[in-house]
């Protein structure tokens, strides 16, 4: 992270150097936090992290945070363009600076690798895993060859975030606004933000398959019950009822996921302070989606006090098959 | 923007008649909270990212500006800082 976001304050704090502007105050070492995903956590990349934090201090991180992350998810790392200066352009070769390290040779680089992720743990194993080396093998050149995958992508990824700056200067919109995968727009038709209904809510834009694998995932596995209640007989929710009176209790659940379930209730009733008022029993195949079964009887008399629904639902694979899921709840009334 | 020397907390404290005040009214009337004075003045944000149409320092896009950043520029100085620190 710090190499990234020491490269971008550079630059500007060396343009601006005759300015006196407040890059003066900025100081380098913010961003050393950031290093191997957090701490070495291996979780947001210290690279988009690090571009995002500086486009932060321009109040730019709304307008193009997304693109970096999205660019960094999407772009075959290490890019070519490094090794092409260095060994190519005069200008930044070993003979105009003095470099620590040398960069493997485009041709000597073993895999150049598409993460769809931000993250450092998913991108560096991957990457690890294609070129067929681990953390400490040795490249052509004496440097580390992970290392040299990471030093490319942070003047890639930096290089990068000051393209979309100086087009911002001159457009104030973002020359490459990012848009989710079409598999992920089609994950996110069902798993929304603010539902339950057709699936388990998301939060985030980021490739769902890079961890999700669709299938067994998919099948209708999983039951949430929203809601159990009683009515009166016109469908008025009520919760104190009086001998004879109609009583109808109800519960609202949801199936998770595509695909049908077959559905149970398990020793579901209505239970008054002398015993049980009424069985709840109902079963059947479902699928995907919000569904409302209900039982209707008439409350008994010589029993006052303290009453309750108890719901208890399972769903299978098969009727008689695996059992998926098991949810209970209780709903709780007065008989006076 | 450069820290005015005479509004360090040195001289405040030193030789001016606010901060002779300052002293007595810390002395007979408890905790004095420092005044702004005191305080380093933080980084103005928004900063700037490229030049307007007169060269000057500016964070408003306008189709006239000068954008500042040599994007290869900036590509070998990250690299070169990771490299020597190992720092992405």
């Amino acid at each position: 992270m710090q190499g990234a976001a020491s490269a971008l304050m550079q630059a500007f704090k060396a343009a601006f150097a005759s300015d006196d502007t407040d890059w003066d105050r900025i100081q380098y070492g913010m961003y050393v936090y950031g290093g191997a995903g957090v701490s070495g956590w291996g979780s947001l990349c210290g690279v988009p992290n690090a571009c995002i934090a500086v486009l932060n201090l321009m109040g730019l991180h709304g307008a193009l945070g997304s693109s970096v992350m999205g660019w960094v998810s999407e772009t075959p790392i290490p890019t070519p363009a490094l090794a092409d200066l260095y060994y190519d352009d005069t200008g930044y070769g070993p003979s105009d600076y003095t470099y620590p390290k040398q960069p493997i040779a485009n041709e000597d680089v073993l895999a150049r690798t598409v993460s769809n992720s931000p993250l450092c743990h998913v991108a560096v194993s991957k990457f690890l895993y294609v070129a067929g080396i681990h953390q400490g093998t040795v490249g052509p050149t004496g440097y580390g060859i992970r290392p040299d995958r990471c030093a490319k992508l942070v003047g890639d990824a930096a290089a990068y975030t000051a393209e979309l700056i100086n087009y911002y200067a001159l457009n104030g919109n973002d020359r490459d606004p990012y848009s989710v995968s079409a598999e992920t727009a089609a994950c996110q038709t069902c798993h929304q933000s603010k539902s339950l209904e057709l699936g388990p809510a998301i939060n985030g834009i980021m490739d769902c398959s890079e961890c999700h694998t669709p299938g067994a995932f998919h099948v209708a596995n999983k039951l949430i019950i929203e809601d159990v209640w009683t009515e009166d007989g016109s469908g008025n929710p009520k919760d104190t009822f009086t001998a004879g009176d109609t009583i109808v209790a109800k519960v609202k659940f949801a199936v998770l996921g595509a695909g049908m379930a077959y559905v149970k209730t398990v020793k579901s009733k209505v239970r008054g302070p002398c015993g049980k008022i009424m069985p709840c029993k109902n079963a059947g195949d479902l699928g995907n989606g919000i569904h409302t079964w209900d039982w209707s009887g008439t409350v008994p008399g010589g029993c006052a006090g303290k009453a309750k629904v108890v719901m208890e639902l399972k769903s299978f694979d098969s009727p008689g098959g695996l059992l998926i899921s098991d949810v209970k709840a209780i709903h709780k009334f007065t008989i006076v | 923007m450069k820290r005015d020397p005479d509004l360090s907390r040195r001289n405040f404290l030193k030789g001016t008649v606010m901060g002779a005040g300052a002293l007595t009214a810390g002395v007979a009337g408890g905790l004095v909270l420092p005044g702004t004075a005191h305080a380093k003045t933080p980084p103005s944000f928004p900063l700037p990212y490229c030049r307007d149409s007169l060269g000057n320092p500016t964070s408003t896009p306008a189709a006239d500006n000068q954008p500042i950043l040599d994007p290869d520029d900036v590509r070998v100085m990250g690299w070169y800082y990771y490299t020597v620190g190992g720092n992405g």
